[in-house]
Parts: structure tokens; C-alpha cells; sequence
């Protein structure tokens, strides 16, 4: 199987979503390159989601919004939610004498879902629908039972083989799973790949048709001796099915327990991480009040910068250099005296005296001082005689001259406060931004904790272990009967084999058992032999891939000899005395990613599964050399290969990118301004995709400073 | 001039008739577009004659100016307007007398107004294009328009 495309619309963040998806043979790896927050891990739950329906969603869907988060409830409170993958898939057409026709089919899925927004917080969904449509010449064929195609093409089992969120910390590994959830992974992703659950299912029919035969020679044969032992062979074959079933059922119980156990142990701590309902209220409250508040920061700010369109200092500024024509003019006016002074009526009541404002004398009854008294004289007298124009003119003159001293600094003053404006502007905006990612996060974490009680799941905590002691020890004392019975069953077979050659007795029934307890030592044997020789190639390819993988560092080189998969369905590595290392505090969080991707494409190779491979984030916290190699490798044994990459990741691997078959770049809107460089074409907060490559930048998915890299080179959109 | 003086009070303020409704789509004037979050970023003018005002200054320093007539122009108010921002009285006279370069034109308050309307008709246009220029919002446009032009203005010492 391998995707084609898909498209996704109003699932969280992914608001309008085109992705296409490289199905050539040579160059089978699709790369989509998205920072972190841009909704790689939610299109990778998108795609489970269309695949597996409402069950493939964090927490089974309950209490997890499809709908995005800022979707205007004012304008439509129904939002419909949909995810169209487009596969195709290579079936198998037996033509007889073990030979096989192989033919592609193209397939359409289309899951649906609609969801009503209540409030911003409380909402409804309905479960979720899907079709599957076969794409052939003649039109798109539906399909009336799609999940029985669909388990068939990509089984329930192998959803984390398929899909790999490596941030997640590696479900086949991870710490925060208990020992027995990690194995029923593991057993679930191998026995589904390897088809036993197959083989059990014929291994069981046989059993059955071996009692049957042995309940009719009971009834059928001469010898009362024989009779008797068939009877008792039948009864004590029932009984061990009996006992069988119970013990597995028993057996899967704990295991379930096991995992409750473990997933409440993890929302306990989660809780703890968390914080309480109450705090969590309380902080939302203080945060809309923060926003609020922000809110009318910005209202105030924008009073202020459109004052700014209307004060002086804006007119004066724009037109200093015809207002200085202005003021020469006036100037000129001025020292010839045109322009009277205002000040007449003060030296009028000065030249009653004998002395001037500056202290020389303005005596007429001296030489210097009736020179000084005339010409003041004169001055009163002139402006005395100007007529009205120079009478406004002196006026716009005295009162310009306030402001000339001013005006060559108006236009510096205006941009010094416009620059102090905008900034406070881009602070308030971060700010805001931060309140309401704030928000939404409280939003999320409150969303998780509905419902839950710290006081119920310890309580819940304390039955689980109760239960699991119960079961344990019902266990152990069904495996003893087992046991027994078991022991008995061998002695009873040996006497009636015993009692049939004493009678002679060929008949055919005794054939007919013969032979089923062929089929049935036959199956027995082959389903030990897939358990333990399949398991082998798995461990032996997991431990090839892997070591290849992390050759390259010389330090984890020198800790880590050996991956293997034990039959127990266990993932140990050893050190290089032998000894054994705990996966999740011994080797470094790089090789770790390698062990799961290694058990992950060993799986799919030993299989001969043809299917995609979807990983998250697969080259975080990887060394250069390292992150290089885990690329290498998982194309080279992985039939199509979908990654999502971080620019990091990305980097010092271009060359090897650059055989990719399909490249594309998802931006998350919101990252706008801090990190984005360009205002995205979108009002919302929501994840938007360009054909650029890892080594090209676009208005688009610009980010602060890519104009910098030289390894980056910008891209002129069509 | 003396602060009681207003030699415009009764001069006609005009805008070209083709600028109506632009106008109208730049002014925060109704109840219900004052209530709306951040509306000053989308109408950032309160006033015609702040519209007016900066035209005018864009108009000259870009040396646009527009024949009006009445028929193609529409009053919006009358000089007494500018009763309450003195200053703007003193800086159309002084504009004016720089355009002309004569003080004379401030015997004929009908023609300083006249030409006042004429450069403002030429702004106009500069402040509508540099509103929608960008992807900003048109009070962050025209503000950053200003700001690149009073850049571009200073003489380096």
C-alpha cells in the first residue's frame, strides 16, 4: 500500500490542507518540512484519524476538539471535518500452481465528522463516518463494507509500525509504558505482520476436529477398555480447552489491567504536572483579564498613533522648506522694518523716561541720548503708519517665530514618536500573543483534566493492584491444572495407544485421528517456528539496521554491542561485556529513535509488508553523523517513506534530501511576527503548505532570518 | 496673527467629488464603528478637515495640485473650522505665502483657500494609495508612508 494524497480540512490547526505524497519506486521518500507547532503531529493524527476512525484519536477522541480552536463561532457554529486519503494498493490474484497475478487498485477513503461549538470550551460530536470509494476507469466504484478493506490493507495492530510519532518517545520502548503494554506492542505489531493469528485460528480447528474424531471412536469402538479411554481423553480434552481459554482470558486480563494500571499511573503524574482544576481556572481567569487588559493597551495605542496624523509637528515637518520661503519673506519684512513691532506701546511708556531697556540713556537733554530718543521715535512713528497687511503680517510673524525655533526639530520629534509607538505596539502584540497561547494551553490542559479526579484514580489505582494480584494468582493456579491435565492427557494417549494395538484395531477412525493429530503437531510446530525463526529475523534485522544506524557515534558505539528482540516479544540491548542496558536510561534519546525505527523497518522487511512508513520528527536530538545514517538506512529499507522534518533535522543533510520525490513546507500562521517573516495571507491561526523544498524559503514560509542562510535560497511563487 | 483672528472663517473647504466615498471608508464617524475592536486601525481619521489637512501637506511636498470646480468638488465645512486649532490657521497662511512666495495672496483670504484646496485635491490620492498599500492596516500604512517620506526629507548634517 502506498498514499497518494490527501487532503484535510477544519482538523485543528489544519484548516485547508493539501498534501501529495511520492509513490515512485526509486525515489519513494515524501519530506514535509515544518518547524515545531506547525502541525506535523496533528496531520499525522489527521491520517490515523481517516484511516481508523475515532479510536486512532489521543485518548479515543473523548475530550479531543477536531474543530480549530479560533473558529469564529459567530459565523457558524457547525463545523464539518474531513480527511480524503487517496492509497493505492497492490493485490495479490492467484492464478493457480502458485503463480500470482499482481494488479494496482486505487483507492479513495473520505472520513467525516461534523462537531456544534456550544462555547468556546464546551462542544459535541457525532462519531465519525467513512466511505471508500475504488477509483477505475469506468468511475469511483463505493465500496459497502470500507472497514473490512481497510483492516485488510492497514491493520488496527500495525498502526504504530505505520505511523511513528518520534517525539512521543517511541511506544515500543518508551519508559512511561509498563513492561507488559510495551510487549503486547511489540506481539501485536509481529503477530499481525506475521500473520499467527492465522495459523492459531487453523491450529484451534484442528484440535477441534481432533476431539471430534476421538468422542465418535469412543462411541464407535468394540473394546469397552478403549471406549472408556477415548471417553476420558474427550472429557479431560475438553476440560484443557476449557482451561485454556480461561488462562487466556486470564492472561489478557492482567495484560489489560497492566496497561490501565500504567495509564493511570501516567495521568496521576500528569495530574501532579498539572496542576488542579481549581489553579488552572483561576490562572485562565487572570490570563483573559491579561488579555483584556492588553487588549485596551492596543485600543489607546491606536488613539495615539492616529494623533499623530494630526498634530504640527506632521504639517510643519512635511513642509518645512516652503514654510522657510515663508519665514525669509517675513524675516526680510521684519529688518526693514515693514513689520511693525508689538511693542510700541512699551516703548511708548519707555521714552518717558531717560534710561532704555538696555540701560543707555535716552535723555533729550544729552548729545548721545537725544540721538537715541530720536531714532526710537522714528521707529514708533513708523510702525505707527503701517497699514492693515503689514499689521496681519507683523502678527503671523510674532506669532511663526514661537514656532520657527521648534520647526526644525518637528519632523525628528514626530519620528522619534511614531518609532516609540510602533514599538511599544510590536511589545504589546508579542504580549498578546503569549497571553492567548497561554490560554489556549490552560484551555487544553483543562480539556484533559475534565472529568478526572486525583482522589478517583488513586482509588481506581488501588482496585487495578488488587485485581492484578487476583488474577496473577488465578493464573498461576490455572497453569498448574494445565499442567496436570496436560500430564494426564499424555498417559491417557499412551494407554489407548497401548489398548488399539492389543485389539488390532486399524480402523478408519483411528487413521482420521491419526491424521488430525498430525495437522494438529504440524500447525504446533509451524507456529513455533514463525514464533521463534520469524522473531529471530526480526531481531537479527532489527540488530543489522540498528547497528548501522549508530555506528557513526563513537560513543554509543562503545556502550552498544547488540539489539534483540527476545521471544517474550521484549527489546534489550546489550553492552560489551554482554551485560544488559535499559533502553530508556542507558543509551542516549539518538539511539533510541534508532532502535524503534530498526524494529520498525525489521518488521516490514522480514514481513515482505509493502507499506508506507509515516515518522515524526525521526532525526531530533541526533548527532550530525548519526542523524545522517538513521536517513540513509530508513530509506534504503523502507517501501515508501514519509517524513516530517524540522529545519534541524534538515540541516547537513541536504544533499541526501535532495533525492526526494516529493518536498513540501507547512507553516503555522500564528508564528507571525515572532518568527515568521511575512504576514500570512490568513486571519486565522492555522497551518498553511507551499511546494517549497528544504533548501528554498518563500513569502509564504519565510522564517526570521532565512535570508541569511546561505544554504537557503528564496523561491518566487507562480 | 492674533489668536482671535480667522481670515478664512468664511472660505469653503472642498474635496473632489470622486474622493466621497473613500473619504467615508477612512473616518470613524459612526457610534457602532467607534465600538468595534480596533477600528481606528481600519478608519484611522476622525474629522474631514484632519483628512484635509494632511493632504494638503502631502500635496505640497509631492507639488501636486488639482484644478477644482465646484461641480466636480464637494464643501464639506467652512474655514471657521480652524477657530479651534489656531495654528493651523497661521500654517496654511505661511504655506501659502512659501507657494507663492509673496505675501501679498494674504490680502485675498478667498485665494489662499482656494489654492489650499487645490494642493489638498492633489494629496488625496497620495493618502488613499498609501493606506492600502501593504498588508498593514491603513492607520500603520499612511503612518509608516509619513515616516519613510520625513526619512527621506532629512538634510544629512
Amino acid at each position: 500500500m502506498k498514499f497518494k494524497k490527501a487532503a484535510i480540512r477544519n482538523f485543528r490547526l489544519l484548516r485547508n490542507v493539501d498534501i501529495t505524497f511520492s509513490t515512485d519506486e526509486k525515489t519513494h521518500l515524501t519530506i514535509i518540512r515544518a518547524a515545531n507547532d506547525s502541525g506535523k503531529t496533528t496531520t499525522l493524527t489527521a491520517l490515523q484519524w481517516g484511516l481508523y476512525g475515532d479510536r486512532a484519536l489521543p485518548n479515543k477522541g473523548r475530550d479531543f476538539r477536531l474543530a480549530p480552536l479560533d473558529w469564529d463561532r459567530s459565523k457558524n457554529s457547525v463545523v464539518d471535518i474531513q480527511v480524503i486519503i487517496e492509497f493505492e494498493h497492490y493485490k495479490q490474484i492467484p492464478l493457480g500452481a502458485g503463480k500470482y497475478e499482481h494488479e494496482t487498485i486505487v483507492y479513495r477513503l473520505i472520513r467525516s465528522a461534523v462537531e456544534t461549538l456550544h462555547s468556546d470550551i464546551d462542544y459535541s460530536r457525532i462519531p465519525s463516518t467513512v466511505s471508500l470509494f475504488e477509483l477505475t476507469d469506468q468511475g469511483d466504484l463505493p465500496i459497502t463494507k470500507p472497514e473490512v478493506i481497510l483492516d485488510d490493507i492497514m491493520p488496527a495492530e500495525l498502526r504504530e509500525v505505520f505511523f511513528t510519532d518520534g517525539d512521543r518517545a517511541l511506544s515500543f520502548i518508551e519508559a512511561e509504558s509498563s513492561l507488559s503494554l510495551k510487549r503486547k506492542r511489540v506481539k501485536g505489531a509481529i503477530r499481525s505482520l506475521l500473520g499467527l493469528d492465522i495459523i492459531e485460528s487453523a491450529l484451534d480447528h484442528a484440535k477441534a476436529a481432533t476431539r471430534v474424531i476421538n468422542e465418535k471412536l469412543a462411541r464407535h469402538s468394540k473394546d469397552s477398555n478403549l471406549a472408556t479411554i477415548a471417553t476420558e481423553l474427550s472429557d479431560k480434552l475438553k476440560s484443557l480447552d476449557r482451561l485454556n481459554t480461561a488462562y487466556t482470558d486470564c492472561h489478557d486480563k492482567s495484560e489489560t489491567n497492566d496497561g490501565q494500571l500504567a495509564e493511570i499511573e501516567i495521568n496521576i503524574n500528569n495530574i501532579l504536572v498539572r496542576g488542579n482544576e481549581e489553579d488552572l481556572k483561576n490562572e485562565r481567569d487572570k490570563n483573559i483579564r491579561l488579555i483584556q487588559y492588553l487588549s485596551q493597551q492596543r485600543e489607546d495605542l491606536d488613539v495615539k498613533k492616529s494623533d499623530l496624523l494630526f498634530k504640527q509637528s506632521i504639517a510643519y515637518g512635511l513642509t518645512n522648506n516652503t514654510v522657510d520661503i515663508a519665514m525669509q519673506k517675513l524675516n526680510s519684512l521684519k529688518s526693514k522694518g515693514t513689520i511693525p513691532s508689538s511693542t510700541i506701546s512699551v516703548l511708548q511708556e519707555r521714552m518717558k523716561t531717560s534710561s532704555c531697556f538696555c540701560g543707555e540713556s535716552i535723555d533729550e537733554h544729552t548729545t548721545e541720548g537725544l540721538k537715541r530718543h530720536n531714532h526710537l521715535k522714528d521707529v514708533i512713528q513708523n510702525s505707527q503708519s503701517a497699514d492693515e497687511k503689514n499689521k496681519v503680517l507683523g502678527e503671523l510673524f510674532y506669532d511663526m517665530r514661537s514656532v520657527d525655533a521648534a520647526r526644525a526639530t518637528f519632523s525628528d520629534n514626530w519620528r522619534e514618536e511614531y518609532l516609540r509607538l510602533i514599538k511599544s505596539g510590536e511589545t504589546l502584540k508579542s504580549q498578546t500573543l503569549t497571553a492567548e497561547k497561554t490560554r489556549r494551553d490552560i484551555d487544553l490542559k483543562l480539556g484533559k483534566l475534565k472529568g478526572t479526579n486525583h482522589a478517583e484514580l488513586k482509588s481506581l489505582k488501588s482496585t487495578l493492584k488488587q485485581a492484578g494480584r487476583e488474577l496473577d494468582e488465578k493464573k498461576g493456579s490455572l497453569g498448574h491444572r494445565i499442567k496436570l491435565l496436560e500430564r494426564d492427557l499424555k498417559d491417557l494417549e499412551a494407554r489407548r495407544e497401548k489398548a488399539g494395538k492389543s485389539e488390532k484395531l486399524k480402523n478408519s477412525k483411528m487413521s482420521e485421528l491419526d491424521a488430525a493429530r498430525d495437522i494438529v503437531s504440524i500447525l504446533e510446530e509451524t507456529l513455533q517456528n514463525i514464533q521463534h525463526e520469524e522473531l529471530d529475523k526480526v531481531s537479527e534485522k532489527m540488530n543489522q539496521y540498528f547497528l548501522e544506524m549508530i555506528c557513526s557515534d563513537p560513543e554509543q558505539g562503545a556502550i552498544i554491542r547488540k539489539a534483540h528482540l527476545t521471544r517474550d516479544y521484549d527489546i534489550l540491548v546489550y553492552g560489551p561485556k554482554g551485560q544488559k542496558l535499559n533502553p530508556d536510561v542507558d543509551i542516549n534519546g539518538a539511539s533510541r529513535r534508532a532502535l524503534t525505527l530498526s524494529f520498525i523497518l525489521a518488521l516490514t522487511t522480514v514481513s515482505g509488508y509493502e507499506s508506507p512508513n509515516v515518522i515524526d520528527t525521526p532525526l531530533g536530538m541526533t548527532t550530525d553523523e548519526v542523524k545522517r545514517s538513521i536517513l540513509l538506512k530508513s530509506i534504503a529499507y523502507s517501501n515508501q517513506l514519509v517524513l516530517f522534518l524540522t529545519r534541524s533535522e534538515i540541516y547537513l543533510c541536504e544533499d541526501i534530501l535532495d533525492d526526494a520525490g516529493v518536498v513540501q513546507t507547512m507553516t503555522n500562521s500564528a508564528h507571525f511576527p515572532e518568527k515568521l517573516a511575512s504576514k500570512p495571507p490568513t486571519e486565522y491561526a492555522e497551518v498553511l503548505v507551499c511546494s517549497c523544498n528544504h533548501r528554498q524559503y518563500c513569502s509564504i514560509c519565510s522564517r526570521i532570518g532565512d535570508d541569511k542562510r546561505k544554504e537557503l535560497s528564496y523561491r518566487n511563487e507562480v | 496673527m492674533s489668536k482671535y483672528l480667522n481670515p478664512y472663517q468664511n472660505q469653503e473647504l472642498r474635496y473632489p467629488k470622486e474622493f466621497s466615498e473613500s473619504i467615508n471608508d477612512y473616518l470613524i464617524g459612526r457610534e457602532e464603528d467607534k465600538k468595534k475592536k480596533h477600528a481606528l486601525r481600519q478608519r484611522p481619521f476622525k474629522r474631514i478637515v484632519d483628512i484635509w489637512m494632511l493632504a494638503l501637506c502631502l500635496g505640497v511636498k509631492k507639488g501636486k495640485k488639482r484644478d477644482l470646480d465646484r461641480d466636480h468638488s464637494v464643501k464639506f465645512i467652512e474655514g471657521s473650522i480652524f477657530t479651534n486649532d489656531h495654528w493651523r490657521v497661521n500654517f496654511i497662511t505661511a504655506l501659502i505665502i512659501g507657494i507663492e512666495d509673496n505675501v501679498d495672496i494674504i490680502a485675498n483670504p478667498r485665494k489662499v483657500i482656494q489654492l489650499a484646496n487645490q494642493y489638498a485635491a492633489g494629496g488625496f490620492s497620495e493618502i488613499f494609495n498609501g493606506m492600502g498599500e501593504s498588508n498593514m492596516d491603513p492607520l500603520d500604512n499612511i503612518l509608516e508612508m509619513v515616516d519613510v517620506i520625513l526619512e527621506d526629507s532629512v538634510v544629512p548634517s
